[in-house]
């Protein structure tokens, strides 16, 4: 069955970009274009993996992290945070939440960001 | 006095400058000065006036200390206050442009692999903005990376590196770019090579930069650039020399200085930002290494560096 990837990021760009490809790529795939609506969406659905960008309008993705971790229906659910800039005070925060990998946008191409999502979810 | 001690530490910390460039310090050295200057004229007017001449002096001298101290002070402020807004706004603007780079980087690629769709025109432009948005943010990385570095931002790992996997991984992605110049870009490492001290994500700019220049200047000849790597006691010395145009006497004492671009690299009109050297040595600097050159006009250049080996080797992988 077609695994389910919930994609949480407020650029359009970027979710017509890796999100269609991700829907090419064959997987079920949910997208939310702000926090709230993001963390609305883990609660509702069930999802495999949650992509999720660190800058969001209403509500951080740093605190979203931390709902996700504390609910025990989605704390096992794999997460890989999405920053545009590497070794940050949040990236060292949600390596210690607890995240499968971190993507700095401007050094991943789409193919390298889909290969790591594939990755992360064969294991 | 106390207060403006414990003070102008904080200063100097927030301007990330040096003690002789904070403005505190200029001050209190400046009152030192005036106390020396006043001394000085009293003992000197003793010997010759009587105190009708020597008050007067004294007090006129002080008056001119004062005043050029405080414009000196105060114009020492500014440029430090000036430099720290200027870190600011570079961090700033760089890091709000990576969004929009990042999001024309992707759509150009996702454009790219629907080629069935896209006739050999708009292929030929996209290829134009895929290039040019690439340097666009290596432009952007460089100037936030020199703003992190001005503000100490940075925390460098001190992590076991594979230096010559690293190498080799760099040279690989730079072939593409060595060839478009007729280059051969050749590796020499040594064997059995101990991994070093440092971070990798960094060390691969420093690696990237040393071998992108050596590509970019050795200019239009083609030629060889050699990449080395040895082991020399309890460092590790990593080389890279070109058979490129060269580095004029003059140029060679400012290579490492930020935005400093040689007068070759402005004839030839070779592409570059003035930043990578200068980010280079901040880096092998934190890291606890040495880096310089050696370079000779119209026969080529070599920068090296050395890092410390790691301590405690991680068994390597093979």
């Amino acid at each position: 069955m077609a695994k389910t990837i919930l994609f949480i990021e407020d650029e359009v760009a970027l979710q017509q970009t890796l999100g269609e490809l991700l829907k090419e790529e064959g997987f079920n795939l949910l997208q939310a274009y702000d926090g709230e609506e993001g963390l609305k969406m883990t609660k509702e659905n069930k999802v495999d993996l949650i992509l999720l960008d660190i800058i969001l309008p209403k509500k951080r993705g740093l605190d979203i992290l931390e709902e996700i971790k504390k609910d025990s229906k989605t704390t096992n659910v794999p997460v890989i945070v999405f920053t545009n800039l590497e070794d940050t005070k949040d990236i060292s925060r949600a390596m210690e939440l607890g995240i499968a990998a971190y993507i700095v946008k401007a050094n991943y191409t789409l193919d390298d960001t889909v290969k790591k999502i594939k990755e992360t979810l064969s294991k | 006095m106390i207060r403006i001690d414990i003070g102008f530490y904080k200063d100097c910390k927030r301007y990330n400058i040096s003690l002789w460039e904070c403005p505190t310090f200029v001050f209190i050295l400046m009152g030192f000065l005036e106390i020396v200057v006043m001394l000085g004229t009293f003992v000197v007017g003793q010997k010759y006036f009587g105190p009708e001449v020597i008050i007067p002096a004294v007090f006129v001298a002080a008056v001119i200390i004062f005043i050029s101290g405080g414009i000196i002070v105060k114009n020492f402020e500014k440029l430090a206050e000036t430099n720290r807004l200027k870190s600011e706004f570079v961090s700033i603007v760089s890091h709000q442009l990576r969004s929009p780079i990042n999001a024309i980087k992707w759509s150009v690629e996702f454009l790219n692999k629907h080629t069935g769709k896209i006739d050999s025109i708009e292929a030929k432009y996209l290829d134009l903005i895929e290039q040019n948005n690439t340097k666009m943010l290596k432009l952007v990385t460089d100037l936030l990376n020199v703003s992190r570095l001005d503000k100490g931002e940075i925390q460098f790992k001190n992590e076991p590196v594979e230096i010559d996997t690293l190498i080799r991984k760099v040279a690989k992605s730079l072939e593409p770019l060595a060839a478009s110049r007729n280059v051969k870009i050749k590796l020499d490492l040594d064997e059995n090579l101990q991994q070093v001290k440092g971070d990798e994500l960094y060390l691969n700019i420093v690696i990237n930069n040393f071998i992108d220049n050596a590509i970019k200047y050795s200019k239009d000849k083609g030629g060889k650039v050699r990449v080395r790597a040895r082991q020399e006691d309890s460092r590790i010395r990593v080389e890279v020399e070109d058979e490129g145009v060269g580095i004029g006497e003059k140029d060679k004492k400012l290579i490492f200085s930020k935005f400093f671009r040689g007068s070759n690299a402005k004839q030839e009109q070779i592409d570059g930002t003035g930043l990578g050297l200068f980010i280079g040595q901040s880096i092998i600097k934190n890291l606890g290494g040495k880096i310089s050159f050696h370079s000779k006009l119209g026969e080529g250049t070599t920068f090296w560096f050395t890092l410390p080996v790691a301590t405690s080797p991680k068994a390597r992988g093979k």
